[in-house]
């Protein structure tokens, strides 16, 4: 139904179209990546699962998990809110809906082709940007700078006096991510090996943490929460804030990520420093929401988005006071290479990030189907199997980390800390696979929303209505 | 109304913020122009300017980054946030809230 509109004039698109085909896109990725994540922890809880052909080795499923959800799932829901949050700010239409039809079609085809060559054994090696060059180029020129540049005329071409926190935001984080792609894959360009690439590659990874993945989670908080309350940001002063002390403290300390390295001293101190000062804008913006849900804390209860954005902000909270304090040196010299970082990736990334990404692809899509969503009922039970799928997740992986940490101070032998930590491996696996469970049921209820769900009359919001199943 | 944002009120969120960003991206900044012009071991890696590289201690060219893009960020805060200020009182003064505030 969309690919009609590719060879179309920009004026004849309906606005959202490219919103919906990255919102369908993203859920898609979304089921993708979390059914890779539950085949690996498959194979970590019972070895013998699925053995003897290299492809489904750990080794070569792991990243490609990882590159999918990131690129996949959240990147997509990114670009999602983008195409629609962006021209709503802006009370304008999108820069040029083609444009971003074009640049969904381009990510989907890019990210299949780099996935299937990560998974055939073609890497960089380099964790998180672990693609071959080619595919970064693709990603870079293909996908990031079109979605920038789109971003950036439509807030050029705004008809409102002053741009709101989110487009700031926005703009800004497509734009820097731009730049922490281009730096941080440069080792790769040029062919660089040694601390010098080891510092870029953790710059990148670090700040694709720090410039878009928590940043633009937030930013869809500082929309989702005072359109669907009613109430406005509690503070667009503390929202600046936030934004300012993230570009200053949070896209600084990539050194914490090496602190057992060569690296200079001087430097791992001042990245440690640095990290504790991310709480700054992570404080200022969970601050900002609680304080903007006054007197609407029964929708937390009754409505689903805002059900979903207030877990997502609420999971800042630990996330936020783990990451300021798990790259200072005596507890990162504990738990650095245990499950405590994969335990503390997943919250930032299936935890806080996720859970507000899925508020506003609920949200959005809805709005731009003009259409109700399909069933309360699958909605909540995809909320309970990701909250509680991922609390499995989170926690065993977190009790697992800190057994290997044990391990590895006290020097306990690997196989006997490797049997001490088989029933979180298995809680694991449970996990994770709720949360799979709860995303196949998620792209079952969108896609009946978008076939059958109740027509939203023009001028009114989904969330309006009462639903009718 | 004034310009709020004057040189004394602004000037050290400025200096933090240069002084932070100068360390922490000049820094790997100057270790990606290292990699875009470097080649072979670091003795020899030909920067200019500056000592050679030294991986112990990280000094030389990358000092000459870190203070390069510490001073650039300085700049642009303070002509940023001037220019907010200016923009702030010129809407006050026409009697125009400023919007989201």
């Amino acid at each position: 139904m969309l690919f009609k509109y590719l060879s179309a004039k920009n004026e004849d698109i309906p606005p959202g179209s490219a919103a919906i085909f990255f919102g369908f896109s993203a859920i898609f990725w979304f089921v993708v990546g979390t059914g890779l994540g539950s085949f690996n922890a498959a194979k970590l809880a019972f070895p013998d699962f699925v053995t003897g052909t290299e492809l489904f080795a750990f080794g070569h499923m792991r990243q490609v998990h990882v590159l999918a959800v990131i690129v996949g799932w959240i990147s997509m829901a990114f670009a999602m809110t983008m195409m629609y949050m962006t021209p709503a700010l802006g009370n304008t239409r999108m820069w040029s809906e083609k444009l971003g039809l074009w640049t969904a079609l381009l990510w989907n085809v890019g990210l299949s082709s780099a996935l299937l060559s990560l998974w055939i054994g073609i890497t960089s090696g380099r964790e998180y940007s672990d693609f071959a060059w080619p595919f970064d180029l693709v990603i870079l020129l293909g996908v990031i700078a079109p979605l920038c540049v789109n971003v950036i005329m439509t807030i050029a071409h705004r008809r409102t006096q002053g741009i709101y926190i989110t487009n700031w935001f926005f703009g800004a984080c497509t734009f820097m991510v731009g730049i922490v792609l281009l730096v941080g894959n440069s080792p790769e360009y040029f062919h660089l090996t040694g601390l010098s690439e080891a510092y870029l590659t953790w710059w990148n990874a670090h700040n694709l943490l720090g410039l878009w993945i928590t940043p633009v989670a937030a930013a869809i908080a500082y929309y989702t929460i005072p359109k669907l309350t009613g109430n406005p940001l509690y503070s667009h002063r503390i929202g600046h804030m936030h934004f300012w002390s993230i570009v200053v403290f949070y896209s600084t300390p990539a050194s914490h990520h090496l602190m057992s390295s060569p690296l200079p001293e001087w430097l791992k101190s001042f990245a440690s420093v640095e990290g504790v000062l991310i709480l700054i804008p992570a404080v200022a913006f969970v601050a900002n929401i609680l304080l903007t849900m006054k007197g609407k804390w029964s929708m937390f209860v009754e409505n689903i988005e805002i059900k979903f954005s207030v877990t997502g902000v609420f999971l800042a909270i630990p996330l936020n006071m783990q990451g300021g304090f798990q790259q200072t040196r005596s507890i990162n010299w504990f738990i650095h290479g245990t499950g405590w970082i994969v335990a503390h990736a997943h919250l930032a990334l299936l935890g806080m990030s996720t859970f507000l990404e899925i508020a506003a692809v609920y949200f959005g899509l809805q709005q731009m189907l003009k259409r109700k969503l399909y069933s309360l009922a699958l909605a909540n039970f995809h909320y309970w199997f990701v909250l509680i799928g991922f609390c499995t997740y989170w926690i065993s992986m977190t009790i697992a980390g800190l057994i290997q940490g044990a391990g590895k101070i006290y020097e306990v032998p690997y196989i006997d800390v490797v049997i001490a930590e088989h029933p979180y491996m298995i809680a694991r696996w449970v996990g994770g696979t709720m949360v799979f469970t709860g995303n196949l049921v998620w792209l079952y209820n969108m896609w009946m929303t978008a076939r059958v769900g109740t027509l939203v009359p023009d001028g009114r919001y989904a969330h309006e209505l009462a639903y009718e199943r | 109304m004034n310009n709020k944002l004057t040189l004394g009120k602004i000037f050290f969120p400025a200096f933090i913020g240069g002084v932070t960003t100068g360390m922490g991206n000049g820094s790997v900044f100057g270790a990606a122009v290292m990699c875009a012009v470097g080649r072979g071991p670091y003795e020899s890696w030909g920067g200019w300017g500056a000592e050679q590289y030294n991986p112990a201690t990280f000094s030389g060219f990358v000092d000459c980054m870190m203070i390069a893009f510490g001073v650039a960020f300085f700049i642009i805060q303070v002509m940023a946030m001037s220019r907010h200020g200016k923009l702030e009182a010129e809407a006050v003064a026409k009697g125009e809230k400023p919007a989201y505030f």
